[in-house]
């Protein structure tokens, strides 16, 4: 079955938001920050102003100084006094065309007067270093108060040390190390674009947003705005990876289009999208954990500090964190377990949601050590965690007793299939085989809108909040109410609607949609089928609508077959196979895809991606620099669906979209580790690394 | 980006005397020069379009291979000649960049490219003696990851990217120009304390093509991080005869280790092909290599692809 957006993408018929045009419309070019930490002394826009085509050269004192942000309102529409990171908005260049607009921009200029900077979450932390914010718990929405610490963004902990430190002391084996993941980037395709007209009061936008009621939301609470007057229209975006979700230059283009009376348009450069948008938090993490004799886990203690860059406010959970860290050993049962993830400000660029947000960072610490620990106690690796996965009906190290617990047979599955087919290692080169296992746990209860309304032919139309980021979910709609109403899919359209025609929709992301759709749709079928297809149907979802969703959770376990020059230190990942956990399947392609893609994710984060960050400053600029996969680097992938699982609604879905992406990291480097004994405990694992570690090891 | 002339020329006179106004460049495919100007890091007033010219030969006969310095990088690597006789040719052309480039990108713009080196590259004004002489050399304090270990200066340590290159010194290949005719290892020159010129061509010179002599069996090696659109961290081109697993005659070069193609200036004749004794002859080419703490690891890096590249089957296009 095709997906609806195919052929408009193949044939570049698709329209993005850089693509829009609107009648009067001016443009738009940042002044960024060229230092870390600073007081802006002097903004000079004498000469920006006299070039052809500029309209106007704003700074902060010309825009609301409300501060704005997801969960904390952190971030100032553009820097005032000072400057916190290198790339901040300090400036803006309306003007006729792009052109003149960044010619002017780089015209501005700006005097700072430096000021000490903590540009990696340990600095920030230190007793007595330099404040990022001098009182970051004013902020609305802090989640932090001023006793916690120095530059924190947040601090989560979950669980007791001190039973943690009793069940460690009576341990067999224990390993206590540390493990780092550097700054990475969504990689999503399409720059970051704002379409703004603000006419009458009345305010319309078009924005690389995936989430347009919230940012309705967030943009009146900024603007002291009634939502009711801003009106978010639908959009195709261009790749998401959980980089669009944040209000972003939305604020300061409303601001701007109602300074010049004008539509204005923000496409930034990708460059900007590398440096200064919402890159992904890196980590440094330190896990102690101990099993008995027989290789049973006793305790675990798992400290993650990552670095939040200057401002929280593109984090949309309340507590500011990244839920993937707090559930990193949900997998196992780890009797006594204590979490403690802390996020610090930093002079660095504002660090945001990338596809399970903390988990792949978290994961690759606990299932590299789970391997370390295997080898310290003499056990094979797959079986100290088959010896460690729940069974159903026994609660998870959070204590919820899942409605099944698939672990094991995920695992199995895995290791079997793995094993059949070996793949085929280059002459000289060694071998190695390396598994992790990853749990995700359900997003909660389903809140959305849509409705349902008869077109021409006998046709149905459905009116979705969401806009199609590129994973298919337009497609799935269509699959999955034309299987609810028993018709032919290709009488179903699906649109997306401006933030006027529905209610209610937190927007795509927590690997919700398909959930949250799934309910949505079944309800909105029988209410049409009972007024006989006639009539407009509406659904809303809103919070407390729907039983909390049931314990329901999904495994993915994944083995990956390296090859290593113990030569040049290159690693050639061969294969990696995945084991997921599943109930139904609406769409197998798009499932397919989003398994095969967070594979082929989880490879780039193993072993390719990093932003080169250095005093603050990203090196990597270009996707030259930032290397992502390219096809001829791919491992063969290959899925075993471990199917017959009991998922939510009726039809009887599990997530898969933050799954795949996760494990592979540490399955990666626990192969590398079985092919070379060296253990690589920081990504990526480059050639050199493993050439120096595999040096260091022959030396001794 | 800012204004800039453009000419399209219709034959080599015109180009010559166009490219000899001050401030003019030539452009052939542009997949180079474009960035370049993107990023402001060369700004010139007048780009000269060669791409018109027919200088797109591939020819090979009894005295060698011709390349004109228009010649396709796809077309080059896809002649079934090239491939059979000039491995090392046809396989550093393919391990470079990515398909679409090399559908657009010429022979002469090839080696004219300029370095990879990121604060040279930088999206803002960094101290880059390359970029603006005088201003300092931020690598070398910096991420010099990939630095050279030979031929750098104090003002500047960064490395020549073309891949054809290496493999064109290996096969001892000659570059002709409007002005001269010149061996391929002399056509880039290190960086003293002029590190803004990459090469010996003065202003307006510019590359009709390529010569080079009937080869030996070759072959290309290329060591990096990732599968394609990416540069070496090292490589080398191999040109060898041998007999009985003993080399007769052999040439190798090395690329990602300097300013330029780096000659393996050992004589490797009599030398079986076993790793100790590939190791033990080649290393005294490497007595003299300088590194940075960042790029010390590429010493041992590029033994050892030299001795991969003799050892593996020579000759053959293949994986590598
Ligand atoms: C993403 C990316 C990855 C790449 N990876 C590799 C790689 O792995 N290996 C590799 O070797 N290269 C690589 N390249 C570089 C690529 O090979 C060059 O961009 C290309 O060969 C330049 O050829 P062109 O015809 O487009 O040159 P242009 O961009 O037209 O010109 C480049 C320069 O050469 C000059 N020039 C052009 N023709 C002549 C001539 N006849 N005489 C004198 N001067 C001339 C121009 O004035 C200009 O200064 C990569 C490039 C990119 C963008
Ligand atoms: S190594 Fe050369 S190109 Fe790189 S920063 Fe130094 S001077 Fe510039």
């Amino acid at each position: 079955m095709s997906r609806l957006d195919a052929w408009a993408k193949a044939s570049g018929e698709a329209r993005y938001v850089a693509d829009m045009v609107l009648p009067g419309m001016l443009h738009v070019a940042l002044v960024r920050s060229a230092v870390q930490h600073g007081r802006v002394r002097r903004v000079d826009s004498e000469q920006a102003r006299a070039v052809e085509g500029v309209v106007g050269v704003f700074t902060a004192d010309d825009v609301n100084r409300n501060t704005y942000g997801r969960s904390v309102r952190d971030i100032p529409i553009l820097a005032g006094e000072k400057v916190r990171f290198v790339g901040e908005r300090v400036a803006v260049v309306v003007a006729e065309s792009r052109r003149a607009a960044e010619a002017a921009a780089a015209l501005v200029e700006v005097e700072y007067d430096d000021l000490p900077a903590v540009t990696s979450a340990e600095e920030a932390i230190a007793q007595g270093a330099p404040l990022v914010h001098d009182a970051p718990w004013e902020y609305a929405g802090a989640a932090i108060s001023q006793e916690d610490g120095h530059n924190l963004q947040s601090r989560v902990t979950e669980g007791s040390l001190t039973e943690v430190e009793a069940a460690l002391g009576g341990a067999e084996h224990v390993v206590d190390r540390t493990y780092s993941t550097s700054s990475g980037h969504q990689g999503y395709l399409e720059p970051q674009a704002c379409v703004a007209s603000v006419e009458d009061g009345r305010v319309r936008l078009w924005v690389t947003n995936k989430s347009p009621y919230r940012l309705r939301t967030q943009l009146a609470d900024c603007l002291g705005l009634d939502p009711a007057s801003i009106e978010i229209e639908p959009v195709l975006l261009g790749g998401d990876f959980g980089g669009k979700g944040s209000p972003m230059d939305a604020p300061l283009c409303v601001e701007l289009s109602r300074l010049v009376g004008r539509p204005v348009k923000l496409v930034l450069r990708y460059v900007e999208d590398l440096t200064a948008t919402n890159p992904r938090h890196p980590a440094r993490i330190h896990v102690r954990v101990g099993c008995d004799r027989e290789g049973r886990l006793t305790g675990m203690a798992l400290r993650a500090l990552l670095n939040g860059g200057a401002y929280g406010g593109f984090k949309p959970l309340a507590d500011v964190n990244l839920h993937g860290i707090e559930d990193c050993a949900m997998a196992y049962r780890v009797p006594a377990l204590f979490v403690e993830s802390t996020i610090a400000y930093t002079n660095t660029v504002p660090r945001g949601h990338m596809r399970s947000p903390g988990a792949p960072q978290a994961i690759f610490a606990v299932e590299s050590a789970l391997d370390e620990l295997a080898a310290e106690a003499g056990l094979d690796p797959v079986d100290l965690r088959r010896r460690n996965l729940p069974r159903t009906g026994e609660p998870s190290s959070h204590g919820t007793t899942w409605l099944e617990a698939r672990g094991l047979e995920t695992l199995e599955a895995a290791v079997k299939h793995a094993r059949t087919e070996q793949p085929e290692v280059p002459p000289g080169w060694r071998h190695g085989e390396g598994v992790a296992v990853y749990v995700r746990g359900l997003p909660g209860p389903p809140v959305t809108s849509v409705r349902l309304v008869p077109a021409p032919e006998g046709r149905v139309r459905v009116e979705v909040p969401i806009p199609e980021t590129g994973t298919g979910s337009h497609t799935m709609v269509r699959n999955r109410l034309a299987a609810e109403l028993g018709i032919d899919p290709e009488q179903v359209e699906v649109v997306q609607v401006s933030t006027e025609e529905l209610p209610i929709d937190p927007g795509v992301g927590g690997s919700r949609v398909t959930v949250g759709m799934s309910e949505a749709l079944g309800r909105a079928a029988e209410a049409w089928r009972r007024g006989g297809g006639d009539e407009p149907v509406a659904v809303e979802l809103r919070p407390g609508d729907s039983a909390a969703s049931a314990p329901v959770v999904c495994y993915c376990a994944q083995v990956a077959q390296v090859a290593v020059d113990p030569v040049t230190g290159q690693v050639k990942v061969l294969e990696v196979l995945s084991s997921v956990d599943v109930g139904d399947i609406i769409n197998p392609a798009a499932h397919q895809m989003q398994i095969d893609g967070g594979a082929v994710m989880g490879y780039g984060f193993a072993c390719l991606e990093d932003l080169f960050e250095e005093d603050g400053q990203f090196w990597a600029a270009n996707l030259g620099e930032f290397k992502i996969p390219s096809t001829n680097d791919l491992p063969r992938l290959r899925t075993v669906l471990v199917e017959g699982g009991q998922g939510v609604t009726s039809a009887n879905v599990k997530p898969v979209g933050e799954l795949a992406n996760v494990p592979t990291a540490a399955a990666i480097a626990n192969a590398v580790a079985a092919a070379t004994g060296c253990r690589i405990r920081d990504l990526p694992i480059t050639s050199e690394k493993v050439f120096w570690a595999i040096e260091e090891e022959s030396a001794r | 980006m800012r204004d800039v002339g453009y000419l399209r020329v219709g034959d080599t006179a015109e180009a010559l005397t166009a490219a000899a106004r001050p401030g003019a460049r030539l452009i052939a495919g542009g997949t180079e020069l474009v960035n370049l100007l993107k990023e402001r890091i060369e700004q010139p007033d007048l780009l000269v379009d060669i791409s018109r010219l027919p200088l797109t030969d591939i020819t090979v006969g009894p005295d060698g291979l011709h390349l004109g310095a228009l010649a396709r990088m796809s077309d080059v690597a896809a002649h079934p000649e090239v491939r059979s006789g000039y491995p090392a040719i046809a396989q550093a052309l393919e391990l470079s960049a990515s398909p679409q480039l090399r559908n657009m990108a010429t022979m002469g713009g090839n080696l004219m490219q300029r370095t990879r080196c990121p604060y040279f590259r930088a999206d803002h004004d960094l101290p880059c003696n390359k970029r603006r002489p005088g201003s300092g050399c931020s690598a070398i304090d910096g991420d010099h990851r990939a630095a050279a270990i030979f031929g750098a200066s104090e003002s500047c340590v960064a490395t020549h990217p073309s891949d054809l290159a290496v493999a064109l010194v290996a096969l001892d290949a000659q570059v002709r120009t409007t002005a001269r005719t010149l061996p391929a290892r002399d056509l880039h020159r290190l960086p003293g304390d002029q590190p803004h010129r990459d090469t010996v061509l003065d202003h307006g010179e510019m590359i009709l093509g390529i010569d080079v002599p009937v080869s030996p069996p070759s072959a290309y090696l290329k060591v990096r991080e990732r599968g394609s659109y990416e540069f070496a961290l090292v490589s080398v081109a191999v040109a060898a005869e041998t007999s009985g697993g003993v080399i007769r005659t052999a040439r190798a070069a090395l690329g990602g280790v300097a300013p330029k193609p780096w000659p393996l200036d050992v004589d490797l004749a009599g030398v079986p092909l076993r790793r100790d004794e590939l190791r033990a002859a080649i290393a005294p080419a490497f007595a003299a290599a300088r590194p940075l703490p960042g790029s010390e690891f590429k010493i041992e890096l590029a033994q050892r692809a030299v001795v991969r590249a003799l050892t593996k089957p020579i000759g053959l296009m293949g994986e590598t």
